[in-house]
């Protein structure tokens, strides 16, 4: 007869999540030396780093997006790489090509050259300024974190992490990202443009110095070790049942699909954005020092989870709704089963 | 589970207790008053005991079933918990990962955290605001108990209950005289004091105080019991229909029931003044049907000149008389007759005829021989007439009886025979009943509730329903025609009016 153990909490594991919230904060604290505001940005890319997610970035230029991923760099003590996509980048400048030299016997051999994609924060700017060809490359990478040229196969280093920016003015010469790209980031962040408040801070901040000035406070293997104590935060089926009936009412050809879908979406998220939406939650949940997923951590991740993932058709466009007004619809209407 | 959280659990308990309690008092307080209600306006009243026993049943029971439909489980303790507080579903969690045999630390810590929260805010008071939605729930329940209690307990109708009543001194005198008129007719000795018996009887009943259902009984017991003593008398309708089903002798039982019954000719009930001029009117109306029946007889020899023809006709008819009334060992349908003067003119007549036949004449002519038997069916008349005045005039009497008791006690047809479809000519429709007037199809009403003037007491004149005044008024104008005081018109006047009173208005009259 198995004798039943009784397991009794470890101080230990007690101390390491207490130890995440401290990480998290003093991450915090080093960005907002070079990072003015954009506190929930700041948030949900903390996030997605320790879900192991890539985000999106929308903004228009020189609202920090270039300087958070920097500035996250050094707080996290891991090598940043910028790529800046042009309609005339090729995929091997951004994964790297085999070179032929001649080694110190005159030997010729073909060797690897990494591409900037082997480090483990990139900034893909202007990633719709790519080729679709370009920007397939970069499918593979942020899916699978592994590089794949001439059948061979190079596996990057984890944390691998990747923010894609889009400008939203440069309409022309520009390739909008497919929806499987699309899926691949775990959130699409809105940056805003900082307030007069906000502005005053950055004008005065770079007068002193440009460069940042955020300094190391946690390393990848501490990143990872967060990624796997968030993995354990419990989610009762409500809330995790609360997450899939969001993801499925954005469809509007399903039986159970919400009025909301019906009335002004044209497709759908996929089964990434309920993936998305319980593994952020539980990150989320830890960073704000509870040990259980709540409706408010879900209702919350509902925009960069969605936003990207759901198109609307022209009802909406006729009624001026956009996507963030459209999830907010859908949130209300699914408000009676978030209790 | 942790402490705090049992802390909580209790509360809901006590709680649940509570409203269980609550629901079930307030149900026993709904039922309870609703029977109290409904037994009171039925004018059903049980003890009070009887009314505590339903409701502490009531509810015991559904206390206890709503106690355990009310008692929440830990899934709904955490849900409540976690809405009230805004713990962020830590309480649901904590619940929902309980049962886990090896919970990972996460889940301790959890644990940990939910039940410190709990603590935090085990002071508060739990929303119980939802309560007041049922508010209407033990007010309705009061409500109805005190309506039942002070709703007045309605007294009992039965439907069928009659109040006993005197009779009226018109019925007791009515009664009186028609006693009167017995006692001063000329009925036999053989029916008279067995008649006066019963209605003396009656009278004696009449002023005792009974239902109107009552008194009817007693009137239709002493109307059949006086109506079978006199039918033991009358023995003319046997012979009668004993001979009616054979033409040859039918004519002769036809001519002796209608001198017996000439006195039903009338559509009018029988009068006193009719009783008293019988004898005179039957010593000429009686011998004048036998008589005719004598010529009705002697029509068919009329051309007839062979006496042997006639004698051979005449045995025929003594043979079929004989064969219809007496000849019990050939003809099973001979009636049983016993004794009456009746059938003894009859024998007489009988042997008579055959003696007549068998002469064969003694040479006579035939002229002669028909008028010898015309003389034969004369005498058998004469001997008749006696006992068939004595039985017609008992019949009369009995007509008379029946209907001065039928107007007394106010009886219908239906009442006598006890059929309910004699009153309907119809035989389906249901007719209304007859009120204020004094007639009704098919029905004998006489009377009804309409008030006239009683001016039999000139110092006391006064309204009364006519219906008890409209057989005095009957009776002295009966008198005063008897008296031969009222002209002509006036009787034709009278006599048309009751015709129509006491047998019915004529369609389109």
């Amino acid at each position: 007869m198995k004798s039943k153990q009784t397991v009794v909490l470890n101080e230990a594991d007690v101390e390491k999540v207490k130890a995440f919230s401290a990480s998290v904060a003093m991450v915090k604290q080093e960005l907002a030396k070079d990072v003015v505001g954009q506190k929930d940005i700041i948030d949900n890319v903390l996030i997605a780093i320790v879900a192991g997610g890539n985000v999106l970035l929308e903004g228009v230029p020189g609202v920090g997006k270039t300087r958070l991923v920097r500035s996250l760099g050094r707080a996290l003590e891991l090598p940043f790489s910028r790529i800046q996509f042009t309609p005339d980048l090729m995929p091997s400048d951004v994964t790297g090509t085999n070179v032929i030299t001649k080694d110190a016997d005159g030997n010729m051999k073909t060797v690897f050259n990494r591409g900037p994609i082997f480090a483990n924060l990139i900034l893909a700017d202007e990633i719709n300024r790519a080729t679709p060809k370009t920007q397939s490359a970069m499918l593979e990478v942020m899916q699978e974190h592994k590089v794949t040229v001439a059948k061979q196969t190079y596996v990057l280093k984890e944390p691998f992490f990747v923010m894609a920016t889009e400008n939203p003015i440069e309409q022309d010469g520009t390739y909008p990202l497919p929806e499987a790209q699309m899926d691949r980031f775990m959130f699409k962040l809105i940056v805003g443009f900082p307030t007069g408040e906000e502005l005053a801070d950055i004008v005065n901040m770079t007068q002193i110095t440009m460069d940042e000035t955020a300094t190391a406070v946690i390393d990848g293997p501490t990143v990872l070790a967060m990624r796997e104590l968030a993995k354990s935060v419990p989610v009762i089926d409500d809330v995790l049942n609360y997450a899939v009936k969001l993801v499925t009412g954005t469809h509007p050809e399903l039986a159970d699909a919400s009025e909301t879908a019906k009335k002004y979406i044209k497709y759908g998220a996929s089964p990434r954005a309920a993936q998305a939406l319980i593994t952020a939650a539980k990150v989320r949940a830890l960073m704000n020092g509870n040990y259980n997923v709540s409706y408010d951590d879900v209702n919350a991740l509902a925009y960069p989870v969605l936003r990207h993932r759901i198109k609307v058709n022209y009802s909406a466009i006729n009624d001026g709704i956009n996507v963030d007004g459209v999830i907010g619809q859908l949130l209300s209407e699914y408000k009676k089963y978030a209790k | 589970m942790t402490d705090n959280f049992k802390v909580f659990r209790k509360k809901f308990m006590i709680i649940a207790a509570l409203t269980a309690a609550a629901v079930g008092v307030c149900l026993g307080l709904l039922v309870t008053g609703a029977l109290l209600l409904a037994l009171r306006l039925n004018a059903i009243a049980l003890a009070w005991w009887i009314y505590l026993l339903v409701g502490l049943g009531v509810a015991a029971l559904c206390g206890t079933a709503a106690y355990f439909i009310i008692r929440p489980s830990d899934e709904r303790i955490a849900r409540k918990l976690d809405r009230d507080f805004a713990l962020g579903q830590k309480v649901q969690t904590m619940v929902e990962f309980s049962a886990e045999e090896q919970p990972v630390q996460m889940v301790l810590m959890q644990r940990r955290q939910t039940d410190e929260a709990l603590g935090e805010v085990a002071k508060k008071r739990l929303k119980m605001g939802w309560l007041w939605k049922f508010a209407f729930i033990p007010v309705l329940a009061a409500a109805m108990f005190l309506g039942g209690i002070l709703a007045p307990v309605q007294k009992r109708v039965d439907p069928d209950y009659e109040a006993p009543v005197a009779a009226t001194d018109t019925q007791l005198q009515a009664l009186r005289d028609l006693i009167a008129d017995v006692e001063s007719s000329d009925l036999t000795q053989t029916v008279k004091p067995r008649t006066l018996e019963e209605l003396n009887s009656l009278l004696g009943k009449l002023e005792t105080i009974k239902t109107p259902t009552q008194r009817k009984q007693d009137a239709i017991y002493a109307i059949n019991a006086i109506d079978g003593a006199i039918e033991a008398t009358i023995s003319y309708t046997q012979v009668c229909s004993a001979v009616s089903d054979d033409q040859i002798v039918a004519p002769l039982g036809t001519a002796i029931f209608s001198a017996a019954t000439y006195y039903q000719s009338g559509k009018n009930p029988v009068t006193m003044a009719e009783v008293r001029s019988y004898q005179e009117q039957a010593l000429n109306v009686i011998p004048a049907a036998l008589y005719g029946w004598t010529e009705q007889f002697m029509a068919q020899f009329k051309d007839v000149t062979i006496i042997s023809s006639i004698s051979q006709t005449v045995t025929t008819f003594a043979n079929t008389l004989y064969s219809q009334l007496f000849d019990e060992e050939n003809n099973p349908n001979v009636p049983a007759l016993g004794t009456s003067p009746i059938y003894d003119s009859l024998q007489s007549l009988i042997s008579s005829l055959m003696q007549f036949a068998a002469s064969g004449g003694n040479g006579q002519s035939a002229d002669v021989f028909k008028s010898n038997l015309r003389g034969i069916c004369n005498t058998a008349a004469d001997a008749l007439v006696p006992e068939l005045t004595v039985q017609s005039y008992s019949g009369m009497m009995n007509d008379y009886i029946r209907d001065a008791l039928v107007r007394i006690f106010r009886l219908s047809a239906q009442d006598i025979s006890g059929d309910e479809e004699q009153n309907d000519p119809s035989g389906d429709e249901e007719q209304p009943p007859a009120d204020g007037g004094g007639f009704g199809e098919g029905e004998i009403i006489v009377g009804g509730n309409d008030l006239v003037l009683d001016a039999s007491d000139p110092s006391d004149p006064h309204s009364v329903p006519y219906a008890d005044i409209i057989a005095d008024y009957n009776g002295i104008i009966s008198e005063q025609i008897d008296k031969g005081t009222t002209k002509e018109e006036l009787i034709l006047l009278y006599n048309k009016f009751y015709e129509y009173l006491y047998g019915g208005m004529e369609q389109g009259e």
